[in-house]
């Protein structure tokens, strides 16, 4: 199941890493579909808006966008669609998201998708899934993205659901102060301080225990995490004597279980059969670590073809000999690795000589030089053949300096082993 | 013909300008005190507006007792405590944008000390391609004229 997994998970990282070019702008495009059609389905107050041609240019414009440009140009449209309630809505919904942006996001903009993601999971019943997700993959400090994240979505419902009825009252007429009184209060209800209240919790929950050094740390997170959703719901629905509809309830974090075990198959798949516990120290600590392996998927081995008849798929066998057949032209390896060539394209190439081809010529040539003069072992006067002094083609020069140096070095050894045989000889 | 090593030299540095010309790049344009000074004054703008907003938020929701009480409002007290909120605020939030633009700026500097090691190491690559062509060329030139 694991290897399963695990081979599954590769697949969608190489298809993901073949066609990056065209999967990320499809991506972004689907993501800005879904949030702004979910926005216009709540609000939709906005009649040019409404138009399905509109929204997928937006979409389209925001797959060239990075992400945040999604987030703005979707914080745009709930404010256009609020001043299409009202003049005073508007502005409010303008102020909510200014102060927002202004006094968080712009020191954290990474979270920023947050702030619409949290409508759209509401909207497709799962909001369990925004409070567990952030806890598995981001830090405390995300839980003020969380809480921003929220506070949208509820604006979004009171508008809906408080505002909208008091600006079409029967009588056609609203009061102006009425309604400006209305949104900052019904936005600080207690359902709503209490849904603030269970977001924090679960999300702070599930950090914790993910953090653990246990096994099973996100699972356990997760699990934890639905359960605390429901039980906070629940306990709060009954304390302030609102009527929940439970069947919903547990089929959203059902729901959103799902979607956060998705999450974590992709960001955290470790193989806690392999996991070791190691103990050592140096001069400073003690050290406990836990190592856990990742699930790789394991490549298919020479026995595992089973449906393969005799001599198929046996491209890669172990039993194959490895060595590759060569043309016998008679040069060795190293003689092909300085690049020599023999038959007709021998005439356009110089075949460069081996190493110890060299140091046998310059041995030979210089002990010629040499006997008849002493050479001054000390310093750097002795000669070297012309042909040794030639860089090679492949070789930096870095290569070049350590090989004149190599000769020479054995050349001096070559001139003072004759000069004791002289001096023997002499003697 | 080309030089694989170089060229994957090349290639990470390119790679580092195109991810770094919005941050890196662009802090390392500037001194470190004119960097964070620019920080808080935006800051301080900022914090200003979103305090605004947050007086008028506030305004909205005890909407109904500011004006049933607007003749019997005693406005001095109220003023000094909104300005003494206000300089609280600002004070945290100034000490939050000055410790991230430090921040910043400090690990936009390393980044860039480690660009210009790759830079310099290009350039070695680059003289020494020219040295090793002057040997080679006076080699030929040696031989021809011997």
């Amino acid at each position: 199941m694991n290897n399963a997994l695990a081979n599954f998970r590769e697949q969608v990282k190489e298809l993901y890493a073949n066609y990056d070019v065209y999967i990320r702008p499809l991506l972004k495009f689907a993501l800005a579909l879904i949030i702004f059609m979910s926005i216009n389905n709540e609000l939709g107050y906005l009649t040019i808006l409404n138009s399905l041609f509109v929204i997928v240019i937006l979409a389209v414009i925001c797959s060239i966008l990075p992400v945040n440009g999604t987030v703005v140009i979707g914080v745009l449209l709930i404010i256009a669609h609020c001043f299409g309630l009202g003049v005073e809505v508007g502005g409010f919904a303008l102020i909510i998201y200014l102060i927002m942006i202004i006094l968080y996001f712009r020191f954290n903009s990474r979270d920023s998708l947050i702030l619409l993601l949290t409508p759209v999971a509401f909207r497709l019943h799962m909001p369990a899934a925004v409070p567990i997700g952030a806890g598995l993959l981001r830090g405390p400090l995300s839980t003020i993205s969380v809480v921003c994240g929220l506070i949208s979505y509820e604006f979004i419902h009171v508008v809906k659901t408080d505002i909208e009825p008091m600006k079409n009252t029967a009588s056609g007429t609203s009061n102006l102060l009425d309604v400006l009184e209305a949104m900052p209060q019904k936005l600080l209800s207690q359902e709503i301080i209490m849904q603030l209240i269970t977001f924090v919790v679960v999300m702070l929950a599930v950090m914790v225990i993910r953090r653990l050094i246990t096994v099973y740390s996100w699972e356990t997170a997760i699990v934890v995490g639905t359960i605390l959703y429901l039980f906070l719901n629940i306990a709060g629905s009954f304390i302030l004597g609102m009527g929940t509809d439970i069947v919903t309830l547990v089929a959203g974090a059902v729901l959103s279980l799902a979607v956060c075990l998705v999450l974590k198959l992709f960001f955290y798949f470790p193989d806690y059969a392999g996991s070791e516990y190691l103990e050592f120290e140096d001069d400073k600590y003690y050290y406990k670590v836990k190592v856990i392996p990742k699930v790789l998927p394991r490549k298919k081995s020479f026995r595992e073809d089973e449906d393969a008849e005799d001599g198929e798929g046996e491209d890669n066998s172990f039993l194959d000999d490895d060595t590759q057949e060569t043309e016998d032209d008679g040069l060795t390896v190293e003689d092909r690795h300085f690049g020599a060539v023999r038959g007709p394209e021998a005439e356009k190439t110089i075949r460069m000589p081996s190493e110890e081809q060299i140091e046998s010529w310059i041995s030979q040539e210089n002990r010629g030089k040499t006997l008849g003069k002493k050479p001054d072992i000390g310093g750097e006067t002795i000669q070297l053949t012309e042909i040794h002094k030639k860089p090679r083609e492949e070789e930096t020069i870095d290569q070049f300096r350590e090989r004149l140096e190599a000769s020479m070095r054995a050349q001096k050894k070559t001139a003072s082993s004759d000069r004791n045989q002289e001096g023997s000889g002499k003697d | 013909m080309i030089d694989e090593k170089r060229l994957y030299q090349m290639i990470s540095l390119a790679r580092f300008e195109n991810k770094n010309r919005d941050k890196a790049l662009r802090i390392s344009r500037t001194y470190q005190n004119d960097y964070i000074a620019m920080s808080l004054l935006g800051n301080f703008v900022l914090t200003t507006v979103a305090y605004i907003l947050a007086l008028v938020l506030f305004a909205m929701y005890n909407m109904n007792f500011l004006l049933a009480n607007l003749n019997d409002l005693n406005f001095r007290p109220m003023l000094a405590v909104v300005i003494i909120v206000y300089l609280i605020v600002l004070g945290v939030f100034s000490v939050i944008s000055y410790t991230r633009a430090k921040l910043r700026y400090v690990r936009a500097q390393a980044r860039m000390a480690e660009y210009q090691r790759q830079l310099r190491r290009l350039y070695k690559m680059y003289k020494d391609e020219e040295q090793l062509d002057t040997i080679r060329k006076n080699w030929g030139r040696k031989n021809r004229d011997e």
